[in-house]
């Protein structure tokens, strides 16, 4: 069985890729769309985007809208691999224990 | 790091709910555009029916033209959750609703203009009902208040029913667009 991945296996890491991980290939979801989905703080979630995206688990684009930023993320194809690889650990476990 | 089996699925109905929520969203969305676009048409299709009585036929043809190539363009700018192209099932959608319009007037008739008109405004909100069973709730309850709001005009306004289906029809289909494309 694979080792945990420590990058995904946090709370709220864990729910970012969950979400990106439920939208079509390449699809991008907006920040404060993210946001509302895993329920965490701006700095806390721009924290943990940071260290998926130097994992290279997702790729974040920024623009703007106007005048108004906006700031866009995807998972990347090893970010979508590495999210099931963690599934199947998970489901590897429960499998074991029953 | 080892994980307890109660870890383990503690993570993955985390996981799951996230992702619910996430597709849920994005479905929500998807189907904004729509109701904003129909909800155009209906205010200007059901104010020019106020006017001009006469032409209710041609003004209904050229809009449901619009109204069909316009879904049929968000279709297929915005995929699915499997990532497919899903412009047909609108398509299929807006076919089987005018189907079904037809073959009910048939089997009721005659129909005066106003109970035609509220029969398809009906059927608007049985679809959105019906797929707000599937996509969630905010879209359920955008057909319900579009139903309700069908009923009120068709028994207390009736003299004033296209205006109504217009401005309060119309506009409610904007607003639930607007709804829907929040977070």
């Amino acid at each position: 069985m694979d080792p945990l991945d420590e990058i995904i296996h946090q709370p709220v890491r864990l729910k970012i890729m969950a979400a990106l991980k439920a939208l079509p290939s390449r699809t991008q979801i907006e920040f404060v769309r993210l946001r509302a989905v895993v329920e965490a703080t701006e700095g806390n979630l721009g924290a943990h985007l940071a260290t998926l995206e130097k994992s290279g688990y997702i790729a974040i684009e920024k623009d703007f809208v106007g005048k108004k930023p906006r700031t866009r993320v995807a998972l990347t194809p090893a970010g979508r691999r590495a999210f099931e690889r963690y599934v199947d650990y998970l489901r590897g476990i429960l499998d074991g224990a029953a | 790091m080892t994980l307890s089996s109660e870890q383990a699925e503690q993570a993955l109905r985390d996981l799951e709910t996230a992702g619910q929520r996430s597709g849920q969203l994005y479905r929500y969305q998807r189907s904004a555009p729509m109701l904003i676009v129909w909800g155009v048409i209906w205010l200007i299709g059901f104010g020019l029916s106020d006017f001009f009585p006469a032409r209710v036929n041609l003004i209904w043809l050229v809009l449901d033209v619009v109204g069909v190539s316009a879904s049929i363009y968000l279709g297929r700018a915005s995929p699915s959750s499997t990532g497919k192209d899903s412009s047909w099932r609108w398509l299929a959608s807006i076919f089987s609703i005018l189907v079904f319009y037809i073959l009910v007037q048939l089997v009721l008739q005659p129909v005066t203009e106003q109970q035609a008109a509220a029969l398809m405004a009906l059927l608007v909100a049985l679809f959105y009902v019906l797929g707000g069973l599937w996509i969630g709730a905010r879209l359920a309850i955008a057909g319900l208040v579009l139903a309700a709001l069908t009923l009120v005009g068709f028994f207390t306004l009736s003299a004033h029913f296209n205006l109504w289906m217009a401005v309060v029809g119309g506009g409610a289909l904007i607003l639930a667009g607007l709804w829907l494309r929040r977070v």
